[in-house]
C-alpha cells in the first residue's frame, strides 16, 4: 500500500523514469543489431507505463496493448487484413515448433514475442520501481548493459551514459527526499525537489562542457584481443579461416568464414538517388574465390573530364545525377555509382581506371598514389527496360564469352545441372538470369554472418554453399549466382563495393547517407547483348536498388521495383520485415528528430522542460484538482471503491492546499479542522460516509450520490 | 467532543437520568455504561467525596437493579464477599448463603484496603462471572458490573492491587473535581432535596440485556483491528514502559470500542473510538519504569504518547 501522502507528481515521475530506463535498453539495439523501427517499441513502452499511470483497469489496459501490438505488427509486416496477423503467427509458430527449431522462428512471431517480453518487463519494472521503490538493481543493470555495449561492441554509449547519470542522480535525490519527508513532516520537500532538478543539471552541463583528461586506462578490448591474438583483417595476404571483420578487403581469392560487424563509417555520401557504390569487378572464379583479370589497359582522366566509357546502349533510359563523397579514411581509389560520367575534387588528381576491374585509382601527374578525401560525382542513373532485356539475344563474341563465362575445371557437375534445372522452361536470357536470382529467395537459403563455412581443400566454394550449408552472406550469394549464370553460357561478373548505407539526414535537398564497413557488399552484373552490364541482387534480404521498367501495356509481369521495400542492412532478420511501405525512403519522424538532435538542443529542451515543469508545479493548485475532478467523474466503480479512492485523492489535494493531516489524527479530527477553515460541514459529512465505506460494512447507493456531491464541492474548494 | 454522534436514545435517557445526580461528569457516565455493555468492570480511582458512590447508586437505580456494597477492610474474609455454606440442621445439609457479590451491580469500596486473599476472591468472581463455594459453582446474575474504588492518596495500610489483577478491570476512570460552576449547580440541587431519592428506573433489565447482546454485532474492520494492534505493539516498545499491554488488553480495547460505538448508534468501530478509549483501557495495564517518574511521566501520559506515535489508518488495505 502506498502511503496516502505520496503525491501524484511522485507517481508520474517514477513511472516516467522507469519507462526511460527501459527505453535505454532499446535504443542501443538499433546500432548493435541493426533493428529498425525502435520507435515502435519505445512507443509501446511509453504506452505500457502510461496505462499503469492512469490506473486503467487491467482488462482495458491489456486490450489497449493488444490493439497496439496488432496495429504495429500489421503496419510493420504490411498485412493486407487484420485477420492475416493471427494466420501469420500461427504459421510461424507451427513452422518453428514442428520444423527446424535450431533456426530462429519467423519474423512476425519473433516481433510479437518481443512485444510480449517488453510488456512483461514493463510490468516488472513498474512493480519494482513504482510500487516498491526499488531502484538500484534495475538502474545498476542498465549502467552495466550500456558499459558492456560501449566497450565491446561498435556502439557509442556517450549519450546514454550522460542520460543515465542524470537519471540516477535525479532518482536518488528524489527518493531521499521522500524518505526525509516521511521522517520529518516539516521537511521542505519542494525546495529539495527543485534542487534535485537543478544540481544534477548544472553538474552535467559543467561536466559536459568542461575539459576532460584522456582515458586513464588502456582500452581493455585491445588488450583482450592481443591476448588472444585473433586475426581480424581480411586485408592481409594469407586469409585465415578465423573470424573476419566485415569491411572492404582487397583479396577475394579465398572466400568464406564468419565475420563480425564493424560499425566504423567509411564515407558519407550526399546523393539524390539511392544505389550501390562500386569499387571494382572481378571475373576469374577459382573454385575458392575471385581473382582479377590481368590487363594493363588503363584510362586516365582528370578533374571534370568526361569518362570515355559507354556503360549501356541508348536503350537504357538514364537521368543525370550528382553526388558528393566524403571519405572518413585514407583511400587511393574511388567509390562510385554505376554510370559514372565525371569526377571533381579540389586537388590536382589524375584518375586512373583499370579497365579490367573498373577500379579507379587516384594519383598525381606522375602516377604516384594520392589519397582522396572529398569529391563530387556526376553519373547517369539507369532505368533498365525489361522488354529490351527480354529481347536481347545470347552473346556471340567468342573472346568476350571466354573471359566472362570462365569456370574452373573442378566445378562439380551438379552445379551445372542445378542451373539447368532452375532455368528449365525459361526462354530468354533475362528470364533465365532472373530465375537464378530469385532461386535463392525461395529455397531455404538464409542470410548468416557468424556460422559460415570455409570450403575444404577439395571443395568448391559455390558447391558447398548451394548444396550443403545454404547459409552465408553476400559473397556466397553473389558468387553462386555468377557461377550459375556462367554455366549457361551467359557472361557475368562479380562486383564489389558498398550498399547505399544508412540515411542519416537531409542537406541542400540531397539525402545524406553514412556508409559503414558493415555496408560492404558484393553483387552480380550480367551482360546483355545490345544493352550492357546489368546489376542483379541475389543476396537474401537485399533488394536490387536499380530501376527496371516495363512498358505499361504489360502489367502482369512482376517488377523488381514493386517489391515492398528496399533493405540496406538486414543483418538481423528481425528488422528484415520491420518495414513500412508508406515511408519508402525510411524517413520516419524519429529519424528526422535524430537529425536535428544535438546536445545543445538537448540542453535547451531540458531547460525548457524544466521551466515548463516548474510552471506546471507552481500552478498545480489551479489545474490539478480540475484534472482529479475529470478523472473521478469518468471512473465507474462500485460506490465504496469509488469513495475510497476519491477520498484519498481529496486528502492529497487538501494536503497540497496546506491542510496537512498529521499521521495520528483521525479523520474526524481532521475533518473538523478542514470544515473550520472552509466554514462548512461538508468534510465532516463526507468523512462520516467515508468511514462507513472504509471501516464499516459498505455504503448505500443513495449515500454515494450525496458523497459525490460533497466530494466535488470539496475538491472545488481546493482550487485556488 | 463535538465530533461524536448523539447517543442512542435509550442510553441518552440513562445518562440524563444519572446527570440529575452527578453534575458535569457526562463522560464518566458514558464510560461506565460502556463497561456495563462490554461486560467489563470499572476501577474508579479518586479522592473521597467526588461522587463515586453516587454514580454507582444512580446507575443501579436507572436500571432498577439491586446494588450491593462491600466496604473492604483489612479483616474482610473471602467468604464475606462470595458467601458461605451454613449447615442447616433441619434439612441436614449445607446451605449456601450468598455473599454481597451476588448482585447485578456491586460497589467494592476501597478495594486496596483488604488482604490480597480477599481481593483475589473478588477478582476471580469478576473474571469468571461465577463463584465457587464448597466445590459448587454458582453463576452470578447478568448483567454483572463491579465498580471498585481506590484512593490514590492514602497508601498507609493498603495492599496495592498487583498488575495481574488490575488487568481484570476493563476501564480505570477518574471522577475528578467538578468545575466551580458545576459545583455551584451541585450545591443548588442539594440545597433542599436529595436528588438520588427522586430518580427512578429508565430502562428495564431485559432491555439492557438485549442491548448488551447487540454489542457483539458491531463491526470491527481489519483496518481498525490493525490500528488496535499497532497501538498495543507500540506500548511494548515504549522506552518508559517496563511491561507493555498484554493481548488481553487488545481484546479489552476492541470490546470497549465496540460498546462505545454502539452507545453512539454506530454499527462499526472507527479509530476515534479506539483513541478515545485508549487512556481508560490501557493506562492501568502498563508498568512504567521507576526512572520514568523522574521525567514526570505517568501511565496516562505514556498512553497519549502512544496514540500520537501510532499513525491512524485512513484507507482500507489494498
Amino acid at each position: 500500500m502506498r502511503p496516502l501522502g505520496a503525491n501524484m507528481l511522485s507517481t508520474v515521475l517514477s513511472n516516467a523514469l522507469a519507462a526511460w530506463l527501459l527505453t535505454e535498453w532499446l535504443w542501443p539495439l538499433e546500432a548493435v543489431t541493426d533493428t529498425a523501427h525502435i520507435g515502435v517499441f519505445v512507443s509501446f513502452v511509453a504506452l505500457c507505463f502510461g496505462l499503469h499511470l492512469l490506473r486503467v483497469p487491467i482488462w482495458l489496459s491489456a486490450l489497449g496493448k493488444m490493439v497496439y501490438i496488432w496495429w504495429a505488427l500489421s503496419r510493420l509486416f504490411s498485412f493486407a487484413s487484420i485477420a492475416a496477423l493471427p494466420h501469420a503467427l500461427w504459421r510461424d509458430s507451427t513452422v518453428w515448433l514442428l520444423g527446424d527449431r535450431s533456426s530462429m522462428p519467423g519474423d512476425a512471431l519473433r516481433t510479437f514475442v518481443f512485444f510480449l517480453l517488453l510488456w512483461a518487463v514493463s510490468f516488472l519494472l513498474h512493480w519494482l520501481i513504482v510500487r516498491r521503490n526499488r531502484w538500484f538493481v534495475p538502474y545498476a543493470l542498465t549502467v552495466g548493459y550500456i558499459a558492456v555495449l560501449d566497450t565491446f561492441l561498435p556502439y557509442s554509449g556517450n549519450g546514454a551514459i550522460l542520460r543515465l547519470v542524470a537519471l540516477g542522480f535525479f532518482a536518488f535525490v528524489w527518493l531521499q527526499g521522500e524518505e526525509l519527508q516521511a521522517k520529518a513532516p516539516s521537511f521542505r520537500i519542494g525546495t529539495w525537489r527543485a534542487a534535485a532538478l537543478f544540481i544534477p543539471a548544472v553538474a552535467l552541463a559543467v561536466g559536459y562542457a568542461g575539459p576532460k583528461l584522456p582515458p586513464q586506462w588502456p582500452d581493455p578490448v585491445a588488450f583482450i584481443r592481443s591476448y588472444h591474438a585473433q586475426p581480424e583483417e581480411t586485408n592481409d595476404d594469407s586469409p585465415s579461416p578465423g573470424v573476419a571483420k566485415v569491411g572492404y578487403g582487397q583479396n577475394d581469392s579465398r572466400l568464406g568464414g564468419p565475420f563480425i560487424a564493424d560499425d566504423a563509417v567509411v564515407f558519407i555520401a550526399k546523393d539524390q538517388g539511392r544505389h550501390y557504390w562500386r569499387v571494382e569487378t572481378k571475373d576469374i572464379y577459382t573454385g575458392k574465390g575471385w581473382e582479377a583479370f590481368q590487363s594493363e589497359q588503363v584510362q586516365s582522366f582528370g578533374n571534370g573530364e568526361l569518362i570515355r566509357y559507354e556503360w549501356w546502349s541508348d536503350k537504357v533510359k538514364t537521368v543525370e545525377q550528382t553526388a558528393e563523397i566524403t571519405r572518413q579514411d585514407q583511400a587511393f581509389h574511388l567509390v562510385y555509382p554505376l554510370g559514372l560520367q565525371q569526377v571533381q575534387t579540389s586537388d590536382h588528381i589524375v584518375y586512373r581506371m583499370h579497365m579490367a576491374t573498373e577500379k579507379i585509382y587516384t594519383s598525381d601527374q606522375n602516377a604516384n598514389a594520392l589519397p582522396i578525401r572529398q569529391y563530387m560525382l556526376t553519373y547517369m542513373e539507369p532505368d533498365f527496360p525489361i522488354e529490351a532485356l527480354r529481347a536481347a539475344p545470347p552473346v556471340q563474341d567468342p573472346p568476350f564469352l571466354k573471359r566472362y563465362t570462365q569456370l574452373p575445371e573442378t566445378l562439380p557437375q551438379r552445379v551445372r545441372e542445378l542451373a539447368k534445372q532452375i532455368t528449365d522452361g525459361k526462354e530468354t536470357v533475362y528470364d533465365k538470369v532472373k530465375a537464378i536470382e530469385q532461386y535463392f529467395h525461395l529455397n531455404g537459403y538464409t542470410y548468416e554472418t557468424t556460422d559460415v563455412a570455409v570450403p575444404g581443400p577439395d571443395q568448391d566454394y559455390v558447391d558447398q554453399f548451394l548444396f550443403e550449408t545454404k547459409q552465408g552472406y553476400c559473397d556466397n550469394f553473389s558468387t553462386s549466382m555468377a557461377v550459375l549464370v556462367r554455366t549457361l553460357g551467359i557472361p557475368a561478373r562479380w562486383v564489389k563495393g558498398y550498399t547505399s548505407g544508412r540515411l542519416v539526414g537531409e542537406q541542400d535537398g540531397q539525402s545524406v547517407y553514412e556508409v559503414r564497413n558493415n555496408d560492404a557488399h558484393s553483387w552480380v552484373e550480367v551482360y546483355f547483348e545490345g544493352i550492357g552490364w546489368v546489376p542483379f541482387e541475389p543476396t537474401q534480404g537485399f533488394v536490387n536498388p536499380y530501376a527496371f521498367s516495363l512498358a505499361a501495356s504489360n502489367p502482369e509481369e512482376p517488377e523488381p521495383q514493386l517489391q515492398p521495400e528496399e533493405r540496406e542492412t538486414p543483418r538481423v532478420p528481425l528488422d528484415q520485415l520491420l518495414e513500412q511501405p508508406s515511408t519508402a525512403q525510411g524517413e520516419h519522424w524519429w529519424e528526422k528528430l535524430a537529425d536535428v538532435w544535438s546536445w545543445k538542443m538537448g540542453l535547451t529542451t531540458l531547460v525548457v522542460l524544466a521551466v515548463l515543469g516548474g510552471a506546471a508545479y507552481a500552478t498545480r493548485r489551479k489545474w490539478w484538482p480540475r484534472f482529479t475532478l475529470f478523472r473521478f467523474r469518468r471512473r465507474k466503480l462500485d460506490g465504496a471503491a469509488w469513495l475510497i479512492s476519491a477520498y484519498g485523492a481529496l486528502l492529497r489535494h487538501l494536503q497540497d492546499y496546506g491542510l496537512k493531516r498529521r499521521p495520528h489524527e483521525t479523520l474526524r479530527q481532521y475533518a473538523a479542522e478542514v470544515d473550520r477553515l472552509f466554514e462548512t460541514d461538508e468534510m465532516n459529512r463526507l468523512t462520516k460516509l467515508y468511514e462507513r465505506a472504509v471501516y464499516g460494512t459498505g455504503i448505500k447507493e443513495a449515500n454515494v450520490r450525496e458523497a459525490v456531491e460533497l466530494w466535488e464541492n470539496l475538491i472545488k474548494r481546493t482550487i485556488s | 467532543m463535538a465530533i461524536y454522534e448523539p447517543l442512542l436514545p435509550p442510553f441518552e435517557k440513562v445518562v440524563r437520568n444519572i446527570e440529575q445526580v452527578i453534575v458535569g461528569k457526562r463522560d464518566v457516565i458514558i464510560l461506565s455504561l460502556t463497561a456495563l455493555l462490554a461486560k467489563g468492570h470499572v476501577l474508579l480511582e479518586d479522592v473521597p467525596g467526588v461522587g463515586k458512590t453516587m454514580l454507582v447508586r444512580a446507575l443501579a437505580k436507572s436500571f432498577n437493579v439491586e446494588l450491593k456494597r462491600i466496604q473492604f477492610t483489612p479483616d474482610l474474609l473471602p467468604s464475606d464477599v462470595i458467601g458461605v455454606s451454613v449447615y442447616n440442621p433441619k434439612e441436614r445439609q449445607f446451605e449456601y448463603k450468598p455473599g454481597p457479590i451476588v448482585a447485578h451491580i456491586v460497589l467494592a469500596d476501597e478495594i486496596n484496603r483488604t488482604s490480597p486473599k480477599t481481593q483475589s476472591a473478588l477478582l476471580e468472581a469478576m473474571e469468571e462471572g461465577s463463584v465457587t463455594v464448597d466445590g459448587v459453582t454458582r453463576v452470578l446474575p447478568q448483567p454483572f458490573l463491579v465498580m471498585a474504588t481506590q484512593n490514590p492518596i492514602e497508601y498507609e495500610g493498603t495492599y496495592p492491587l498487583p498488575e495481574a489483577q488490575l488487568d481484570r478491570f476493563l476501564l480505570k476512570l477518574h471522577m475528578g473535581y467538578p468545575s466551580p460552576d458545576e459545583e455551584i449547580e451541585m450545591l443548588n440541587r442539594l440545597e433542599k432535596t436529595a436528588p438520588l431519592a427522586e430518580i427512578g428506573p429508565v430502562m428495564s433489565l431485559d432491555e439492557l440485556l438485549a442491548l448488551q447482546r447487540k454489542v457483539a454485532d458491531v463491526h470491527v474492520s481489519d483496518t481498525v483491528k490493525r490500528y488496535i494492534v499497532d497501538l498495543i505493539q507500540q506500548s511494548r516498545q515504549h522506552e518508559a514502559v517496563y511491561l507493555g499491554v498484554s493481548p488481553r488488553g487488545s481484546v479489552a480495547l476492541m470490546k470497549a470500542a465496540q460498546a462505545y460505538a454502539f452507545i453512539h448508534g454506530r454499527d462499526f468501530v472507527i479509530p476515534d473510538d479506539v483513541q478515545h478509549l485508549a487512556p481508560y483501557v490501557l493506562a492501568h495495564r502498563l508498568l512504567i519504569r521507576p526512572e520514568a517518574k523522574w521525567d514526570k511521566l505517568d501511565a496516562e501520559m505514556v498512553v497519549s504518547q502512544l496514540v500520537s506515535r501510532t499513525p491512524v489508518p485512513v484507507q482500507g488495505r489494498r
